[in-house]
């Protein structure tokens, strides 16, 4: 991997004890009334970061990764088409991956390009992948989301999780020592890379947000630290955590 | 100026074909892929359905079987000879796979929770990880193609093929991987088919994208493979890609057009090609009017109203999220075949839209070709293809 580090700038983080816990409300009433746990998740962690850096988020990139999507609203039309069989328009127009991100755009008018991926327990480490690739393109900054909903009882074999998400405000350009536009940022994060199969700490085993409350809390720390982002098989991912002054 | 990367293969399966060279021939006679709605709907819905379903997995990836899956290995076929050379060449770890598909295995939990309607328990051989989630059509197609490198899914509903090639080419301009093999799928499932005559914008004719005699849009089913490489031979490169948000409405364009304006302007700039330059436009045009509208005012703000456009949902339905790289290499083929296609269902044209509608096949030759690709939620692209220089 040769993408250059980047600095944490603001954080995010959305773990509720319990599962009846909702994310406070943050998005305008209008879109509210239809908004899902998902999208609330999403738009609550993207503004404590944006917030925490003095940034608007109306004018920054947005990356946001979802390993299941809107799975709360997709089992709302399922229920739907096993009974009359109609699905509700603004339910089905919401029901997209995208949702979160389409909403967040809307409520902040938010033109940049933004986009919205998923890969199952990589999720992470390749929304963290997308927002360097951006950096390294076109610059300036992306604030990176990762959330999900917890599996329906219906569909899932095995224990419940509870919804989760995080967010990390990124500048690209960043060096060691050098505050940027004024602000120190967090950390530096860099070093990117694919851990190798025989590694030992491979974060395979914990569940996907308690790996994002381990990096968030790893750069609330400042680092130096080395973090595991998670995921399975072949394609298991890390990163470095560097303090932004001093050796 | 971005670096423009050479597509060393291509495959789309569809309701054209179910290999590309009748893909492309079929579009190049002017023949529609669309036929009756495979699925039970009440109420009138042409779809672009394969005339053969995929066949069931097994083996392997027999526990990663869904309806969308099925597609995706199917239209593997084509690409895998010179995959298997950019594997060789560059290192599995090298390779990165990035597909886009807005339902993944929806239509697999469809039936799943039917299923559990109606005897009180799932399939005994239902899987949410492997089956439904965006992860297992990744993992399915990673066992299959042996790719070791970043692997993910881009769901931005309609553009999500077309984002997932912004997302390879920011992958090979960062020095992350060397090649990407970028896929787009979808099948056909009950929620979008009801969703989007719920929305009142399923036609319940075969659709007539820019014709004012336009009903609605019709849905199809297929998958399409692109194989950038950093360096290899090829008649057709990808030379920029555009990505705007509309900000504006989850499932409306902007009325102005201002989100594809931005998408066409920044593929352009990237590239590092002006407008005068554009041979031609593949459309995102689904059969809305509201949609058409918003692109033609686009289209004629940034490229004039000269510029030959067509359509080719009419032949394949909407792909939605295989929409994007199926029309991708639509373009491609413009670019090296020299023709571009009839936009099928668009005569008589709508007068209003101002744009010069291809509404019979062109011969000639066409350098620089954008597609569009819009989408829910206001996730605009735009890709530049153009011949190698």
């Amino acid at each position: 991997m040769t993408l250059m580090p980047a600095a944490v700038l603001g954080l995010g983080l959305w773990r509720p004890a319990s599962i009846a816990e909702m994310p406070p409300p943050r998005l305008p009433p209008r879109l509210r009334r239809r908004s899902s746990l998902l999208i609330n998740m999403v738009a609550e962690v993207a503004y404590q970061a944006t917030q925490e850096a003095g940034a608007s988020l109306s004018s920054i990139p947005i990356v946001v990764g979802s390993a299941y999507g809107e799975l709360g609203t997709t089992m709302d039309i399922l229920r739907d088409l096993a009974g009359e069989g109609v699905v509700s328009p603004t339910q089905f127009q919401s029901s997209v991956h995208n949702s979160a991100v389409g909403y967040l755009s809307i409520a902040e008018g938010n033109r940049q390009p933004s986009t919205s991926v998923a890969a199952g327990d990589g999720t992470l480490a390749m929304v963290l992948l997308e927002a360097f690739a951006c950096l390294a393109q076109r610059g300036g900054q992306v604030l990176a989301i990762v959330a999900d909903e917890p599996t329906p009882a219906e569909l899932r074999s095995s224990g419940q999780e509870m919804p989760w998400a995080g967010a990390l405000l990124l500048e690209g350009g960043a060096r060691r020592g050098v505050a940027i536009a004024g602000r120190s940022p967090l950390a530096l994060l860099q070093d990117l890379r694919a851990l190798p199969p025989d590694a030992p700490d491979r974060a395979a085993d914990r569940p996907p947000g308690e790996v994002v409350r381990g990096l968030v809390e790893a750069i609330r720390a400042g680092g130096p630290a080395h973090v595991s982002l998670g995921g399975g098989g072949s394609c298991a991912w890390s990163m470095t955590i560097c303090r932004t002054e001093g050796p | 100026m971005a670096e423009s990367y050479p597509i060393t293969a291509y495959a789309a399966v569809n309701a054209l074909g179910e290999s590309t060279r009748q893909v492309v021939e079929n579009l190049r006679e002017g023949l529609s892929g669309l036929r009756p709605c495979p699925l039970p709907v009440p109420f009138e819905a042409p779809t672009g359905a394969l005339a053969e379903p995929a066949p069931r997995l097994s083996g392997a990836v027999g526990r990663h079987d869904s309806p969308t899956t099925r597609l995706a290995i199917v239209a593997l076929d084509e690409v895998r000879a010179t995959l298997g050379r950019a594997l060789a060449r560059h290192g599995a770890e090298r390779v990165a796979l990035i597909v886009g598909t807005t339902t993944a295995g929806l239509a697999r939990t469809e039936e799943a929770h039917a299923h559990l309607l109606r005897t009180g328990a799932l399939p005994g051989d239902y899987d949410l990880e492997r089956q439904h989630a965006f992860g297992g059509l990744i993992d399915a197609l990673r066992i299959v193609t042996g790719i070791r490198g970043p692997a993910f899914v881009v769901s931005t509903a309609c553009s999500a093929s077309a984002k997932a090639l912004g997302s390879a080419q920011r992958l090979l301009a960062a020095g992350v991987v060397d090649a990407v093999l970028v896929g787009g799928v979808d099948a056909l499932s009950q929620t979008t088919l009801r969703g989007f005559h719920s929305l009142e914008i399923l036609s319940p004719e075969r659709c007539r994208p820019l014709s004012h005699l336009r009903r609605g849009i019709n849905l199809g089913e297929g998958a399409a493979y692109l194989l950038l490489e950093r360096e290899g031979e090829s008649a057709v490169r990808l030379l920029g890609v555009g990505e705007s948000s509309d900000a504006h409405h989850m499932s409306a364009p902007h009325p102005e057009g201002i989100g594809a304006l931005a998408a066409m302007r920044g593929a352009l700039e990237q590239a590092g090609v002006s407008p005068g330059d554009v041979d031609h436009v593949n459309l995102h045009s689904p059969g809305t009017r509201l949609n058409d509208l918003s692109e033609a005012r686009a289209i004629t703000a940034l490229l004039g109203a000269d510029v030959p456009v067509a359509s080719t949902k009419g032949y394949t339905g909407h792909l939605l999220g295989a929409a994007g790289a199926t029309e991708a290499i639509f373009a491609i083929v413009s670019i090296e075949q020299g023709w571009i296609p009839q936009s099928l269902g668009a005569d008589p044209v709508d007068p209003t839209l101002g744009v010069s509608v291809s509404t019979a096949r062109r011969e000639g030759r066409f350098r620089r070709v954008l597609s569009n690709s819009f989408a829910f939620g206001g996730a605009n692209v735009s890709l530049l293809f153009g011949d190698a220089p």
